[in-house]
């Protein structure tokens, strides 16, 4: 893992956001099919990651003290390495999305992806903040089983990944019906 | 401004997949941006179309001169394409106006370069003659409403398709779109 391109990947993924956040209502809200989420419920459920995750971040890293060798580059452990190969585009598998974290047929607005924004910049600054930690000392728990615990470097990488797989899954859904205009 | 290119990318590949290699060289030709205020014109009778734009931000209406009256005959908004089009395919003069309705920034990319993609990349020369096919069919069937269907029914296909047009485009617009007055569509639906 390196924070360099987690970085430049969120960088990426802001500004790519911030298009999301023209575009009207009727193609943010357009299904595909009818069980599968459109647009603003793919942002609904990065905002539900980010939540939990970048407050668990954040108070980890007020236990730990800043380590003059902090580092740029980690190998992964091996929970790490599974929860993100889990958010590998190339996985096609269907996750069975826990209930609370699925925002399916909750009310939804445009606000979500504005929240969804301060988010991405949030994650840059944690990014651009880690390089002063051993993120090894790092310990988050994962969401839904707290009792399991990633390391700092896993749990940026899987935040980004994650990040990806499902802006990627809302520019798939995003209906551009009649684009062109003559 | 950010950039918008994932957007216009998305509407290439919902026509048709597009190789990694298309795409750079489509984007990266896409990048001219135009910042009009309102009432300010993308193009002007007269003018020949030399691009093809994407809307980043904001509306505008094309509409055609007549003596007492401009017909407006369409719009476009965040997310669109857009250009003059019949200019845009036979190089002569543009016979109608593309008009900013508030400040608006489009990017562009050119004819030449556009149509240059043709022979490297076939898929985006399909991409684009899907495009033009939605365009086509929306044109004949906007044809067929205006010939045959009542005000009412002009008004009500109108909200069934596009129902946040109404937080978009100034009424008075909307109305010379629906060729009906100020007053009528004030009837059928009240300010």
């Amino acid at each position: 893992m390196q924070l360099q391109r987690l970085a430049s990947t969120t960088n990426n993924l802001i500004e790519a956001v911030a298009q999301f956040e023209l575009l009207p209502i009727e193609m943010l809200t357009h299904r595909v099919h009818p069980a599968s989420w459109n647009a603003l419920e793919c942002f609904e459920h990065l905002n539900r990651y980010a939540r939990y995750y970048h407050l668990a971040l954040k108070k980890a890293i007020s236990k730990v003290a800043p380590f003059a060798q902090g580092s740029d580059s980690y190998v992964h452990t091996w929970i790490g390495r599974k929860f993100i190969g889990m958010m590998n585009p190339d996985n096609t598998k269907k996750q069975k999305t826990l209930k609370h974290l699925n925002p399916l047929l909750s009310p939804l607005s445009i606000d979500v992806i504005h929240e969804y924004r301060r988010h991405l910049e949030d994650l840059l600054l944690l990014i651009e903040q880690a390089h002063k930690f051993d993120l090894r000392k790092l310990k988050i728990g994962v969401e839904f089983f707290p009792l399991l615990k990633m390391n700092g470097a896993d749990t940026l990488e899987f935040l980004v990944a994650h990040n990806q797989r499902h802006v990627a899954q809302a520019l798939r859904v995003v209906n551009v019906d009649r684009a062109l205009v003559v | 401004m950010s950039h918008p290119h994932s957007i216009i990318k998305r509407i290439f590949e919902s026509q048709v997949p597009i190789s990694a290699d298309a795409a750079e060289q489509l984007l990266s030709s896409w990048t001219k941006e135009t910042v009009l205020k309102r009432n300010e014109y993308l193009i002007q009778q007269g003018e020949i179309e030399t691009q093809l734009f994407y809307v980043v931000d904001g509306a505008m209406r094309i509409y055609y001169p007549r003596e007492d009256e401009e017909i407006c005959v369409g719009f476009a908004y965040t997310g669109n394409l857009i250009c003059a089009y019949p200019s845009f395919i036979h190089q002569k003069p543009s016979d109608y106006y593309i008009q900013a309705l508030g400040k608006t920034t489009d990017i562009s990319i050119s004819r030449e370069r556009f149509y240059g993609l043709f022979d490297r990349f076939r898929e985006i020369e399909t991409c684009w003659r899907m495009l033009e096919e939605e365009a086509l069919l929306g044109k004949i069937e906007r044809e067929v409403e205006m010939l045959t269907f009542t005000p009412e029914e002009r008004y009500a296909r109108l909200l069934q398709r596009s129902p946040h047009i109404f937080q978009l485009i100034p009424r008075k617009y909307i109305a010379s779109y629906l060729r009906m007055t100020p007053e009528t569509l004030s009837r059928l639906k009240p300010a």
